[in-house]
């Protein structure tokens, strides 16, 4: 028994890679039609080919860094093309490693407009009536960083806390137009965004993250894929405005 | 930007306060650990547009492994 029909159409974010791509497999084998944003053709058209089911998932190409006037429109003609939405992932993120001697307020700008203002655009016209079926399930990919933001890292966390900011805001502002917004907070992932971050212990990221888990293994994008996909259906109809964690016991340790 | 200029960079962003020269070891120097090796890390993606993985910092031993790291970048 799959979670969502035909009539479901969900807009994700950073669908060519890491969590986003999991995502897609993930919603488009319960049953939901997926569009994915990223900017990447090559991998998104990638990602398609190998799907079990292609034709449940299009693409659009676009720079969630690039002028923010054009985002908000560019989802207007989406819902044009394909439909009127029933769910959102902003699964999209970037991590700078910047530590506070050489903080640069450009690339502070670029990660705040990936990973957060962008989510922002992207509703302000998806909130629409044109734009949403009766009920619009979001959900946000934030991070445990957002609550301990990691040394060198700073920029990152604070993005994601703006994340769970705007879960709990828009939920107030706009939840009675029949939507509901969650956000979740995953530890470390062993994803392209992670390769190669430099921890304090010097030892490898992905190491670092599977020595403080409960059960001393790494976090998979799958995992992350089933509770977005939990949250995106009705089985989690009455959680609202709730940031999630997700670490393997991670935050804990 | 040259190779010195990128020392100097360097040397602002860490903080050293002694003399050092491309022999100086790493593990005498009292500034340098796991952050100010990040900080080099971010400093070569900015000045230079090279991401270099960390186990490649982890290896140097001197500044000057270091600064071999920026290879051809240099003007």
């Amino acid at each position: 028994m799959t979670k969502f029909t035909n009539d479901d159409l969900i807009l994700i974010t950073g669908a060519s890679g890491g969590i986003g791509e999991t995502t897609v497999r993930k919603l488009t084998e319960e049953g939901a039609s997926v569009i994915g944003i990223a900017r990447d053709e090559e991998k998104l058209q990638q990602l398609k080919n190998s799907l079990k089911q292609p034709e449940k998932f299009n693409y659009e190409i676009l720079d969630l860094a690039s002028n923010m006037d054009i985002i908000s429109e560019k989802i207007i003609e989406i819902a044009e093309k394909y439909g009127k939405l029933s769910g959102f992932v902003h699964a999209a993120g970037v991590l700078s490693v910047m530590p506070i001697s050489v903080w640069d307020y450009e690339t502070a700008i670029r990660d705040f407009n990936i990973n957060l203002f962008s989510a922002i655009e992207i509703i302000k016209a998806l909130q629409k009536k044109k734009c949403k079926q009766e009920l619009l399930n979001i959900v946000f990919v934030s991070s445990i960083s957002s609550y301990k933001p990691h040394p060198a890292a700073i920029s990152y966390g604070l993005t994601k806390a703006g994340l769970n900011a705007l879960t709990v805001g828009l939920t107030r502002e706009i939840g009675n137009k029949k939507i509901r917004i969650n956000a979740i907070t995953p530890g470390g992932i062993d994803t392209n965004m992670t390769k190669n971050y430099f921890q304090n212990s010097g030892k490898d990221y992905i190491q670092e993250v599977t020595d403080k888990t409960i059960f001393n293994e790494a976090g998979k994008t799958q995992y992350i894929a089933d509770l977005i996909a939990f949250l995106l259906s009705k089985e989690s109809y009455w959680i609202q405005g709730q940031c999630i964690t997700i670490d393997g016991g991670e935050y804990l340790s | 930007m040259k190779k010195d200029e990128f020392l100097q960079t360097m040397i602002d962003a860490i903080e050293i306060e002694e003399e050092i020269n491309e022999n100086t070891e790493l593990e005498n120097l009292e500034e340098w650990g796991s952050l100010a090796a990040v900080t080099t890390l971010a400093l070569f993606n900015k000045f230079l547009g090279l991401k270099i993985p960390a186990s490649e910092i982890k290896k140097a031993k001197t500044i000057g492994d270091i600064l071999q790291l920026g290879g051809e970048k240099y003007d």
